[in-house]
């Protein structure tokens, strides 16, 4: 796919401003800009097939939302914590009881290829990870997925998520105790089985 | 916390590393064209440029949530722009209705056929209603001759009738030169609607700040109470239309004017 190429000269305020002004193309730039992290964002929050829909729609939703922004604010937390919104949203909509599918690479390929026993011992060390991570309670879940499995820094989780840079702090620390156990298998043999997610 | 024992060396450091390859493990669909699609759906059925100045205060309300979950309905001729409100707005928990245009009942004569609801005093009229009734004071105009009120399933609504006057001659099938109603909600939402889909009208600022529309041909007006219900509204002449939200409350202005007109008026509210 070939796209134009974003100059890194044109600012993202002053695409905003364009934009604000009427400019559709310099909205174009700006999703150009951002398209691949507010896919990776909404999908690793869980829109599953939903993915693309919901990135859509918030892309419309922020070009109507943008007068509320704010040129001396950086545009990517805001447009993330739009996409954010909307991802919930369409949770929302569905069965609550749903999980929030977080597919890895390589997942259907291990019965089928033999791999060297490090990289099988790694693959299912990311598994457990994953099965643990998507078994967190909602808020822990979220600020793991955008702070560390996103890479986003503490305040972009923080500005992301709506919440301040203390609870991210705070819901992190709670989720890594909770996921530390997944990470030493032979020390906690009970709490792996019960999770009893290994397949 | 549990975690109080711990060293002062990041304590979850192989824990922390971990989970950042599994962020680049995790097997993302590949993503579509964002830009090309976000550019289609903000271009189909209205010219490629966003509407001009003033649309300053819609974008605020467009991201409630309040706001995707209208219900409208729309007069639109243009199939084509039809669809485009429905690509548009047509996700979840909103629908969109397209109405035959809905044309007032040829040669209505007389107030009964508008159907405004129950005869009153101006003086009442301020006295039934909850929100604050505005008069435009254009001696022209001078006061209305008729003064209506209605409270039809929490809409609450105030309709002002002025016979055909100097300036203001009857429309073509009616025996009323001005008619002016109030609601209780505002129409913004569906402002929003209906400029993102851009059917045939003017964006125009009433008094310098209020936002209106101007529609040439009649138009029904979409109403969002407080507590959220919508109502519509058929429009009861047949002429040109100003819409437009003040704090709270919504007024149209049904009058054969021309935008220029009908702003005058339209600023004198008070």
């Amino acid at each position: 796919m070939t796209r134009p190429v974003v100059t890194a000269a044109v600012t993202d305020s002053a695409l905003v401003e364009a934009a604000r002004s009427g400019d559709v193309a310099s909205y174009g730039l700006l999703v150009e800009r951002y398209q691949s992290i507010a896919h990776r964002t909404a999908f690793a929050m869980g829109a599953g097939d939903d993915t693309a829909d919901v990135v859509q729609e918030a892309f419309v939703k922020v070009y109507l939302a943008l007068d509320r922004f704010q040129v001396t604010q950086p545009f990517r937390p805001w447009l993330l914590r739009i996409v954010v919104n909307e991802t919930r949203n369409r949770w929302r909509w569905m069965s609550r009881h749903r999980t929030v599918p977080l597919p890895l690479v390589g997942d259907d390929l291990t019965a089928a290829v033999p791999a060297p026993e490090q990289v099988a011992e790694e693959r299912e060390t990311s598994r457990l990870l994953r099965d643990a991570v998507v078994a967190l309670p909602p808020h822990q879940r979220e600020v793991v997925v955008c702070r560390y499995l996103l890479d986003f820094s503490e305040r972009e989780t923080a500005q992301v998520l709506g919440i301040a840079t203390g609870t991210v702090k705070s819901r992190l620390s709670r989720a890594l105790a909770a996921l530390q156990a997944t990470l030493r298998p032979t020390m906690a043999p009970a709490a792996m089985d019960a999770e009893g997610r290994r397949g | 916390m549990a975690e109080d024992h711990n060293d002062l060396h990041a304590p979850h450091a192989e824990l922390e590393a971990r989970l950042r390859r599994l962020g680049r493990s995790v097997d993302v669909p590949a993503a579509p064209d964002y830009a090309t699609r976000v550019r289609e759906r903000l271009t189909s059925g209205s010219p490629t440029t966003r509407p001009a100045a003033p649309v300053g205060w819609l974008r605020p309300l467009a991201t409630a949530a309040a706001v995707l979950v209208v219900a409208v309905a729309v007069v639109l001729s243009v199939p084509a722009t039809r669809e485009a409100v429905a690509d548009l707005f047509g996700f979840d928990g909103v629908r969109v209705r397209s109405l035959p245009t809905a044309a007032p009942s040829p040669r209505t004569t007389i107030d009964a056929n508008l159907d405004l609801g129950e005869s009153v005093t101006l003086e009442q009229a301020h006295q039934q209603v909850s929100f604050p009734v505005s008069v435009p004071s254009v001696p022209e105009l001078g006061a209305p001759d008729s003064v209506y009120v209605r409270d039809e399933r929490g809409l609450e609504s105030v309709s002002l009738v002025y016979r055909p006057r100097a300036g203001f001659p009857a429309g073509v099938d009616t025996q009323v030169g001005v008619l002016v109603s109030e609601y209780s909600g505002s129409a913004i939402p569906y402002f929003e609607k209906l400029i993102e889909a851009g059917a045939p009208m003017t964006q125009v600022t009433v008094a310098g700040r209020w936002p209106g529309l101007y529609f040439a041909t009649p138009h029904e007006v979409l109403v969002q109470t407080p507590e959220g219900v919508v109502h519509e509204d058929r429009p009861r002449l047949s002429g040109p239309t100003l819409v437009w939200v003040r704090g709270g409350v919504t007024y149209r202005l049904e009058a054969a004017v021309d935008l220029q007109q009908a702003l005058a008026v339209a600023s004198t509210f008070e």
